[in-house]
């Protein structure tokens, strides 16, 4: 177990590379397959592990693993979980883990390079969610656009090519200023290092107008990389046409674990390092969260396109994280000279913005994760998505209607379903903090329920079944059928996972919520004890 | 050892090397009666590659050398060294990979060997000059060379067009730079740059000669470097001339343009620091945005890799513009001193460049085309072609994992470090642009595919296997290896870099 302990991440971030490696001198489609499947069983399985091992007694971070690498930029291969990372990893395990398999079962073009990309795509993740090193951090997080932007681009949809470099210039423009500000932060605190670079308290030495200036130029710089990958509005327009042009894991990934990349990124590093200028400019992010949540509802009711629909649910179910974070970051300032913070009210209501923003996180994963598998597996049939031509589906695939309901009423927020906890936790903590933006945020709630009944419930499970409308259907293999035809084995197993995790941290959230809460309260400590 | 003697031969080691085997094949070709073609190709390619090698040893053992001026004209130190192992690692890639589509393609393969040697030789004297004349005659004689070797397809008209164009700009520039550098002489008495900076320092009114002198001189070293507004010449004459002199002049010719003019701005006009830096910033903000402007409406891979190897020279200059004075850091410590950054950024450079130029270069040869149509499919077609340009073009944008990501992240550095917001501001949308025109040809390779198997058949261009020579292959899988090698674990060519450009910058006051 102490070799286990001492060498876990490292298995877990190298075993995709490896697994990569060996599908490269592969030539059998069906062993790459398989491989693939087996092969990221070991971190999903290495990670529940990490989950259970993580000491919640001594909290920060754990498993630590640092090795110099870049000696004159004293830049180190530093790997380590917290409470906010390790439930991230098992997400980003989980979530390759279905894909691959879910892959293995529609994708039957270019095989051995599409699961490449996908060994390197989870390297990438993983890596982003272990570093604790700028210059490692962000040696994954630039890596994780090239075989994202291959597997939109090959697999993609008709409008692929343009939906691929979209993406990859969105976020490479907020990546490169991301760049800018970590070697601001590395000529003001003399280290790479994420944990020292924040204990060092980069430009507070200075006199108070120029600190601001200079960490409020550090803060949107990350803000850029950060807000581009979330994404944040107005940022967000790169994120429906990926979606719906990424093969269907790929838009799993993308939407379960590459958004979380960003509002990572702004708990991990932004928070911590800079909480004068993210409290300088928190009604900023306060202001863009609630905007996207109301602005991506009615953009939703809108859609004509499923895929497209659900892309546009994720800017405003990430709108919640935003406001999350903004509520946190507003409780860094001062009134009447003393920290708010100090205040034990403040300091709970910041905790659970931060925990409704993780658990979002979280929960924004598995429940996106499995609406776009959903979407997927109609897709596959109908070969189509176009709202106008479904309808009635609930008595032709009575399996497929039950697994939409629960995801889409978990999307929606029902209590007893695992989106619920976030929304009430973010909005708890906002309302105490800015009530006003939360109340704005409110509406947002109320529009998700119209685009979740309304468009997708009523338009594609309820009403009479009309099968002069869509005259194409096919089985998933791509065979003719009469009409829509239910999941079938591989389908169900890909969503399973994520419905019963939709109950679980539904019924009982203080599985996730542990980790989430032992980090929420480290950062708030950690911003106290240096404001 | 400031004296002509037998002791001094050492110092000039790689040149002598290098003038060696020029000279030698241009006897064989004499001496050789036969004019079979094929053959004696082939044998002076040899020859040269061995020279080459030869020289880089040579170059190798000067960077162990206590630092010395030698002959009055030339200096020894570790910048040189590191500059002429880049240049003649450049240079030996070159004539590896691209020496058996040159001799098909060209007649009198005796000078065109013997020119390749001297044109290296050029580049090592450059580097290493530190009087105004050597600078100037160094200079003068890559250029020479190098229109030459543009325009030795005489069959084909672009390619003379090429040379004929270099020639007409260069002769200019050359002129402008001279001119500069008369200037600097009249004022300071002196040609060499340590003296001159002296003659600077002392007398105040003599100084302001300088910043005239300084932009006059500039123009020349930038036109080498293909600065904007200076590049009007490097589209055309990359695009026409044949591809392995395209990759070494946007790499090894460009590095000694950016050499050259360090070594004068930070030994001669280091007094002059606030003058030219802010100049340096407009260019460079010109120059990438120039570059990358024009690339984006590039039909041809070829041209394409033109224009982006002067928005590259403008990522570059960032560097030389974010230099640090040796007076305001403790330079043995400082990370980033701007000037390693610019050596890194053309080491990375070098192999990522002239690693691209071989796929044009091997892509051509089987489909005669440099366009972008070309290129379409090519994973099918050629997949470790493809797989090593799609390594070349992230490097250029600056992917991480990649060399061209390490240069960046020191020049970008100092940049950060002199807080020339505009400047890296100007870049980080430079990026974004270039990432457009770049990936326009990974989206060639990888996703134009017919979707299905009857539309293959139909097509044959697009399914049609090749593979490059075998040299090819090797100096592209060198080149691969290298950039991924720069971009995962620099620590040595950093400790390397530092060396170089400390000892640089040391000597300016």
């Amino acid at each position: 177990m102490e070799f286990l302990n001492q060498w876990l991440l490292p298995i877990i971030l190298i075993w995709p590379a490896v697994a990569a490696l060996l599908t490269v001198f592969s030539n059998n489609d069906k062993v790459i397959k398989w491989g693939g499947i087996l092969a990221s069983l070991l971190p999903l399985g290495l990670s529940t592990y990490m989950l259970f091992a993580y000491d919640f007694n001594v909290g920060g971070i754990q498993f630590e693993v640092n090795v110099p690498w870049i000696e004159s930029l004293n830049a180190s291969f530093h790997l380590g979980v917290d409470g906010l990372s390790a439930p991230l990893i098992f997400l980003t395990a989980l979530l390759t883990t279905l894909s691959v398999y879910y892959s293995a079962g529609v994708i039957n073009t270019r095989v051995k390079e599409y699961f490449v990309n996908f060994h390197l795509l989870a390297l990438s993740m993983f890596g982003v969610f272990m570093a604790l090193d700028y210059v490692l951090f962000y040696l994954f997080w630039e890596i994780s656009l090239v075989p994202m932007y291959l597997l939109i681009g090959i697999w993609g949809g008709k409008n692929r090519s343009y939906a691929s470099i979209k993406f990859f210039i969105y976020t490479l423009i907020g990546s490169v200023a991301m760049l800018l500000a970590i070697l601001g932060t590395y000529f003001a605190s003399g280290t790479f290092d994420i944990i020292q670079a924040a204990a060092a308290k980069p430009f507070m030495d200075l006199p108070a107008d120029r600190a601001l200036f200079l960490s409020s130029l550090a803060f949107w710089g990350f803000f850029l990389g950060f807000a581009f990958k979330v994404p944040s509005f107005p940022f967000h327009t790169w994120l429906p046409d990926a979606h719906t042009e990424a093969p269907t894991a790929g838009s799993v990934i993308l939407a379960g674990v590459l958004l979380k990349l960003g509002a990572y990124g702004f708990l991990r590093i932004v928070l911590p390092t800079f909480p004068m200028a993210s409290n300088y400019w928190s009604m900023w992010i306060v202001a863009l969260g609630a905007i996207a949540i109301v602005y991506g509802a009615f953009v939703c009711v809108a859609q004509s396109d499923l895929k497209r629909l659900i892309a546009y649910s994720s800017v405003s179910h990430m709108g919640y994280v935003m406001l999350g974070i903004g509520a946190a970051a507003y409780a860094f300032g001062y009134v009447d000279g003393q920290p708010m913070l100090g205040d034990e009210a403040v300091m709970n209501s910041a905790a659970m913005a931060i925990n409704g923003a993780a658990l979002q996180m979280f929960n924004h994963g598995i429940i996106t994760g499995a609406l776009f598998l959903l979407v997927g597996v109609i897709y596959e049939r109908a070969h189509t998505r176009e709202l106008i031509k479904f309808g009635g589906l609930s008595t032709k695939t009575p399996y497929y209607y039950g697994m939409m309901l629960v995801a889409a009423f978990a999307s929606l927020g029902l209590p007893g379903l695992a989106g619920f906890w976030a929304e009430f936790f973010t909005f708890r903590g906002a309302f105490a903090l800015v009530p006003l933006w939360a109340a704005f945020g409110v509406i947002g709630i109320v529009m998700t329920a119209v685009y979740i009944l309304w468009r997708i419930i009523q338009n594609v499970f309820l009403g009479e079944y009309d099968p002069t409308k869509l005259d194409h259907w096919t089985t998933v293999q791509g065979e003719h059928a009469d009409g829509p035809t239910d999941m079938v084995g591989f389908e169900k197993i890909t969503l399973w996972p994520l419905i019963i995790l939709m109950f679980v941290l539904g019924i009982y959230p203080t599985l996730i919520l542990n980790f989430f809460n032992q980090s929420a309260v480290e950062i708030l400590e950690f911003v106290k004890s240096v404001l | 050892m400031n004296e002509i003697g037998v002791g001094s031969l050492g110092s000039v080691l790689p040149e002598i090397v290098l003038l060696i085997g020029g000279l030698l094949i241009l006897l064989l070709d004499t001496a050789l009666t036969s004019k079979d073609n094929k053959s004696s190709g082939l044998s002076y390619m040899m020859v040269a590659i061995l020279f080459l090698f030869g020289g880089l040893i040579g170059a190798i053992f000067q960077m162990g050398m206590e630092p010395h001026v030698a002959l009055f004209t030339v200096q020894v130190d570790p910048f040189g060294a590191f500059m002429k192992i880049a240049v003649i690692l450049g240079m030996l890639l070159v004539a590896i990979a691209g020496g058996s589509y040159l001799n098909r393609r060209t007649t009198g393969h005796g000078e065109f060997w013997t020119l390749f040697m001297f044109v290296t030789m050029a580049m090592t004297t450059a580097v290493s000059a530190i009087n105004l004349l050597m600078i100037f005659l160094a200079v003068e004689f890559l250029s020479i060379t190098s229109y030459i070797l543009v325009g030795f397809l005489r069959e084909d008209k672009r390619s003379a067009e090429a040379g004929v164009k270099y020639f007409l700009y260069g002769s200019v520039a050359s002129s402008v730079m001279l001119y500069g550098m008369s200037l600097l002489y009249g004022a300071s008495g002196s040609l060499n740059l340590y003296e001159i900076a002296d003659a600077f320092a002392a007398n105040e009114v003599v100084g302001l000669v300088a910043i005239p002198a300084t932009l006059l001189t500039l123009v020349g070293l930038g036109f080498k470097a293909s600065l904007a507004p200076f590049f009007q010449w490097a589209p055309d004459t990359y695009d026409g001339a044949p591809t392995p002199i395209t990759a070494y002049l946007s790499t090894a010719s460009k590095a000694v343009g950016f050499a050259v003019m360090a070594r004068l701005l930070i030994t001669a006009l280091g007094g002059f620091r606030a003058e030219w830096v802010p100049l340096l910033v407009g260019l460079s903000i010109l120059t990438m945005t120039a570059g990358n402007l024009m690339a984006l409406r590039q039909s041809s891979v070829k041209r394409m890799l033109a224009y982006s190897s002067i928005a590259q020279a403008g990522y570059i200059l960032m560097g030389l513009a974010a230099v640090v004075s040796s007076t305001q850091a403790d330079l043995d410590t400082l990370v980033m001193n701007g000037l390693n950054g610019l050596l890194i950024y053309l080491f990375a450079y070098l192999f990522t460049n002239v690693g691209a130029f071989m796929v044009v270069m091997a892509v051509e040869e089987f489909t005669g085309s440099h366009d972008i149509s070309a290129y379409e499919g090519l994973v099918r077609r050629a997949p470790m072609l493809a797989w090593a340009m799609l390594i070349f073009l992230l490097s250029l944008t600056g992917i991480p994992a990649t060399g061209g990501f390490m240069g960046k992240f020191y020049v970008f550095g100092a940049a950060v470090q002199h807080q020339y917001f505009w400047l890296v501001v100007a870049a980080v949308i430079n990026v974004g642009i270039s990432a457009f025109y770049y990936l326009n040809v990974a989206r060639a390779m990888f996703f134009s595919l017919p979707e299905d198997e009857a539309d293959v058949a139909a097509t044959p261009s697009l399914t049609a296997r090749f593979t490059a020579a075998l040299p090819v292959q090797a100096i592209i899988f060198v080149c691969v290896i290298a950039t991924i090698w720069i971009g995962l674990y620099p620590q040595s060519l950093i400790n390397w870099a530092n060396t170089g450009s400390r000892y640089l910058l040391a000597l300016a006051m």
